[in-house]
């Protein structure tokens, strides 16, 4: 498709149940009441010119462009901020509105530069559009006299200049960093003709400013003013395509708009459902990785990971891949292989990795990332309501009165999403945040928590089982919702166990260390406040007890009937961009595809009468037991698709013991990443920007991804998984990845509906989609449970083995921040490296007082498992006996600091929780001095030239 | 090496999942169902051949329902 900017109705829609029919310039047009005459106009196919009014914002009315004339009203309105009227005549092109009009432009135009043809908006820009549209040929004012022509050019951002000499004041970038954003970052200062946009005060420009670097006031800006340096660089698009965002689990799709094969930039689509036309500074802008210099694109092998790399052909490296499998199968059985499908990577890419290692390495060791992140939602939930899955789609979140949010950081790690739940906020909704940092969303511009809840890191399910307490002992449980959708025996056993005086608030207050009345108080506000969501991360799951937490919050879901309609559920943020999706594919080694159990027969039928081989009935090794088999010698040989578990796994020594034990790690991926250093076989990568297939968000969406370059290695990532099949014998065929949809279709009931051709035709589909639910299930669990009856599940706190003591007296907790995406293998290849280009550790002022610790000092983070050096940043965000730090740089490797201990239930381990020491440090520790020379040395390439 | 003992780390989360499932009507059932849905037959195998050293009452129970299937 050529490029076409994305429609743009003027003001936003409005929902009415009534419908008003109007005339404009003699066409008769029916519109939901309350809408504007504007958007009316433009629903009509007609066009009022205007500037200051754009359908992503709130009606203004200061341009003074749009004005009409109705019959019966007095002067020219602007039809921005005038309703349609049953019957109203409106007239949009008259002489007298024309002159106006074109007086208006006259103005703007008189203190603007004529630089069109050499601006980087040349033909992309409203103003030049309007100023043609209204005819305006002359400007009768000269340039002699004050104007803002030579004001200086805020080149501060990365990824955006802010020019001055060429704004209009038209509030729209203002606007949307208000309305859409929520961070209010950017003002107008001065008054009349000393107007100007600001970002915060006078000394500040963008980038010491507020800002998050959205991107929303650059799609707002009218003109040039704000402008993607890239556009400047490479010029106007000349094309678009429509796909889906490779960073969180929020799902944002975009429109890439491109010049040639290069991506000039990325564009939220407003029709996208999961973002609604917003974007963040990781979708917006941070995709130079795709052309970075570090993509590897030739295969290499080589026999020891101590010798130097090797490039090869591609028949060389799959053919030497699919040797030492075969050789290995033959020598230590298949059992002594594996697979790690990735949660970066399609659907139908995850779908072909875990059939590879079932039906081609013949064992269900085959596991993902989300055993590291969400794999404790899949068993509670499952447990619980009968879905692995969330219960909402995200515009559900309009309709809550008050959002619990525990163990998430929105702002940071789904920050599209935490803007509509910060606009909701300012609606009027209440919050209550279960965290033991200050995270932004407990008190950012006109939003404050009604409760935060500082816990003890370890102590989420004391914490939800003392809300429990007060909800059930206080007589606020949905008694109705209960007796109708629950087991009624398990729910009293659960009321029996939360009513005990050891888990009330009073009780547990020593434990959680939160006093008791701010429990009850948000307790009592959670089940009488109206509509509650609950939204978690993995501040949840990644803990001892994460399954149990999860269930924890179902148990409060139902016992306050907030489950089944807008507005209410139980809400998993999911990590990373396909992490729901990875887990729908059957990539777990107990489930196929479609959480069924490899133990039962019906299901294993279905795969075996189409795939033509036999599936194992017993469960597989998930990833941290393939180390440990790794480590006693039981296994042998691993095919790791897009991850990276020696940055992202916790215990890092252990998982590179592991690495090293095997005599064959294939490694997938764009870059050497540190998992490669112990790899034999590297199979080079492709980004999302360079492939087809699907990705499933955090409200099971599924979208499409599609291709806008050709992949810089040759293959897309399932096509390279189809050839070391092949490799291996197996008669693969799929010609492209809708016929892996179709064969995902075909296989899983919850997908029996979904095609590529429904999702290119509809733009998504929230699964299941099948007869029950022929056009998918936006809110899941509304006329009863997938299970049947809700089910309470008795949740006992149980303190993790984890614990403080002399030697480690303070809790380590782990996190992501905005600008970097978890192992940071993409972010860190971008100029998001501007906002963050180390790991840094926070620590509450008292403790780092009592260790003469100051802002910038390095320090030794040491552990029972290990120890790190990195700088510290003193803050009170972290309360006494806190430290939180992110893994984003491998140079810090924080998990060589983490422990192995895990979930009870799916192994998901705990980095929320790690016992440490901070000491003052003058270098990096022996750890990390052996591991900068190992990798040196692993990633070395042998200059020959490859055939 | 890691230095890492698996029989060790089997103990471990055989007790977590004993002690989390105390609850249930028949946690020796729970816990053995458990174990059969996400073990592989070889770490199971790992863990009869361990015995009971270390494990809690309802883990013993639970293996030795367990036991013919591993068997």
């Amino acid at each position: 498709m050529g490029y076409e900017p994305q429609a743009d109705f003027g003001t936003p829609a409005v929902k009415s149940e009534t419908t008003v029919t109007l005339s404009i310039d003699g066409r008769a047009v029916s519109v939901p009441a309350g809408t504007t005459v504007m958007r009316a106009a433009a629903l009509s196919g007609g066009s009022i010119p205007r500037l200051c009014a754009t359908d992503s914002l709130k009606q203004f009315g200061s341009c003074r462009l749009c004005l009409v004339e109705i019959d019966g009203m007095r002067g020219t309105p602007a039809s921005c901020t005038t309703p349609v009227g049953a019957g109203m005549v409106v007239h949009t092109e008259t002489a007298r509105l024309q002159k106006l009009r074109r007086g208006v432009m006259e103005l703007y135009i008189s203190d603007h530069p004529l630089d069109c043809l050499t601006c980087s908006a040349n033909n992309d820009c409203e103003l030049q559009d309007m100023a043609a549209n209204v005819g305006l040929r002359d400007v009768r004012y000269g340039y002699e006299g004050d104007n803002h022509l030579g004001a200086a050019p805020d080149v501060s951002n990365p990824y955006f200049d802010f020019d001055p000499s060429k704004c209009i004041v038209c509030s729209r970038c203002v606007r949307a960093c208000d309305e859409v954003q929520g961070t209010f970052a950017l003002t107008i200062s001065g008054r009349g003709f000393g107007s100007a946009v600001s970002a915060g005060l006078p000394t500040d420009d963008f980038m010491s400013s507020e800002c998050v670097s959205c991107g929303a006031c650059v799609a707002a800006c009218p003109t040039a003013t704000l402008n993607e340096k890239a556009v400047k660089d490479i010029g106007k698009p000349e094309r678009s395509v429509i796909t889906t965002c490779a960073y969180c689990g929020v799902g944002c799709t975009f429109r890439a708009e491109m010049r040639g094969e290069q991506v000039v930039r990325m564009v939220p689509w407003k029709d996208g459902k999961a973002n609604r036309g917003h974007s963040c500074v990781k979708g917006r802008f941070a995709w130079g990785y795709a052309r970075h210099q570090d993509r590897v694109t030739r295969p290499m092998i080589r026999a020891t990971v101590t010798e130097p790399w090797r490039e090869v052909s591609w028949e060389e490296a799959l053919g030497y891949a699919a040797g030492e499998f075969k050789r290995i199968a033959a020598q230590y059985g298949n059992n002594a292989l594996g697979g790690i499908v990735s949660s970066r990577c399609t659907n139908e890419e995850g779908f072909l990795v875990q059939k590879l290692v079932r039906a081609g390495f013949g064992t269900n060791n085959v596991d993902t990332c989300a055993r590291v992140c969400h794999s404790p939602t899949g068993y509670g939930l499952k447990n619980t309501f009968g879905t692995s899955a969330g219960t909402q789609d995200f515009d559900s979140v309009e309709d809550s009165d008050v959002m619990l949010v525990i163990g998430a950081n929105p702002t940071d790690g789904h920050p599209v999403f935490a803007s509509r739940m910060k606009k909701r906020l300012r609606q009027g909704a209440k919050l209550i945040v279960i965290d033991p940092r200050r995270t932004d969303i407990v008190r950012s511009p006109h939003i404050e928590a009604d409760y935060h809840l500082p816990l003890r890191p370890g102590t989420n399910v004391a914490i939800l089982t003392a809300i429990a307490h007060v909800i059930v002992t206080e007589g606020l449980v949905d008694e109705t919702f209960v007796r109708e959708r629950c087991d009624m025996d398990e729910f009293r056993d659960w009321a029996e166990f939360v009513s005990d005086a050891r888990n009330s608030p009073e009780f547990l207050a020593p434990v959680i260390g939160v006093d008791a009345d701010l429990m009850r108080g948000a307790a009592r506000l959670f089940a009488t406040g109206g509509n509650g969501a609950i939204y978690y991360g993995l501040g949840v799951t990644e803990h001892s007890q994460g399954s149990s937490t999860v269930m924890a919050i179902a148990n409060l879901a139902m016992a306050t009937g907030n489950i089944g309609r807008r507005g209410v559920g139980v809400n998993p943020l999911r990590g990373q961009n396909n992490v729901q999706g990875a887990c729908d594919m059957g990539s777990f080694p107990h489930e196929l595809s479609g959480y069924r159990h490899v133990s039962d027969p019906e299901a294993r039928a279905l795969f075996e009468a189409e795939w033509g081989v036999r599936i194992d009935p017993e469960p597989g090794l998930r990833i941290p037991n393939m180390l440990d088999a790794a480590t006693d010698g039981l296994f042998k040989g691993i095919y790791i698709q897009g991850e990276d578990i020696l940055q992202s796994d916790p215990d890092s020594k252990h998982v590179a013991a592991g690495l090293a034990a095997m005599e064959c790690v294939i490694v997938q991926d764009l870059f050497l990443n540190e998992t490669a250093n112990y790899a034999h076989v590297f199979l080079p990568g492709s980004t999302f920007l360079e492939k087809n297939g699907t990705f499933t968000n955090a409200e099971r969406r599924i979208q499409l991804v599609r291709k806008v370059m050709e992949p810089l290695n040759g293959y897309e990532d399932w096509e390279v998984t189809q050839e070391l099949a092949r490799a291996m014998g197996l008669d693969w065929n799929y010609a492209h990845p809708s016929e892996i949809m179709d064969e995902i279709a075909r296989l899983t009931p919850t997908f029996a509906g979904v095609s590529f051709d429904r999702l290119d035709a509809e733009g998504s589909l929230q699964w299941p989609v099948n007869a029950a639910f022929p056009d998918g299930a936006p809110i899941m669990h509304v006329d009863g449970f997938v299970r049947g009856k809700g089910r309470f599940v008795v949740t006992e706190y149980i303190p993790t083995d984890e614990r403080t003591g002399p030697r480690y007296p303070l809790l380590l907790t782990t996190g992501r921040i905005l600008s970097q995406y978890n192992v940071g293998a993409q972010t860190r290849r971008t100029e998001n490296v501007v906002w963050h280009e180390e790991d840094l550790l926070e620590i509450h002022p008292s403790d780092a007082e009592n260790r003469g610790i100051r802002s910038g000092d390095w320090v030794r983070l040491a552990s029972r498992a290990g120890e790190t050096t990195l700088r510290a940043t003193v803050t009170d965000r972290v309360a006494p006996g806190v430290v939180y730090t992110t893994f984003h740089h491998p140079t810090t490797q924080a998990n060589v600091v983490t422990t192995d201990n895990s979930d009870w239930a799916t192994n998901c381990p705990e980095y929320k929780v790690t016992a440490v020491q901070i000491t003052p440090s003058n270098g990096p520790s022996q750890w990390q001095q052996d591991y900068d020379a190992q990798a040196d040395l692993s990633r070395r390439i042998a200059v020959e030239a490859a055939e | 090496m890691s230095g890492v003992d698996t029989t060790a780390k089997l103990v471990t989360m055989a007790n977590q999942i004993a002690r989390n499932l105390l609850h249930d009507k028949d946690p020796v059932l729970a816990v053995a169902d458990h174990i059969h849905a996400f073990w592989t037959v070889r770490m199971q195998e790992q863990l009869f051949a361990h015995g009971p050293d270390g494990l809690d009452a309802v883990a013993i129970a639970a293996l030795e329902r367990l036991a013919p299937h591993g068997g």
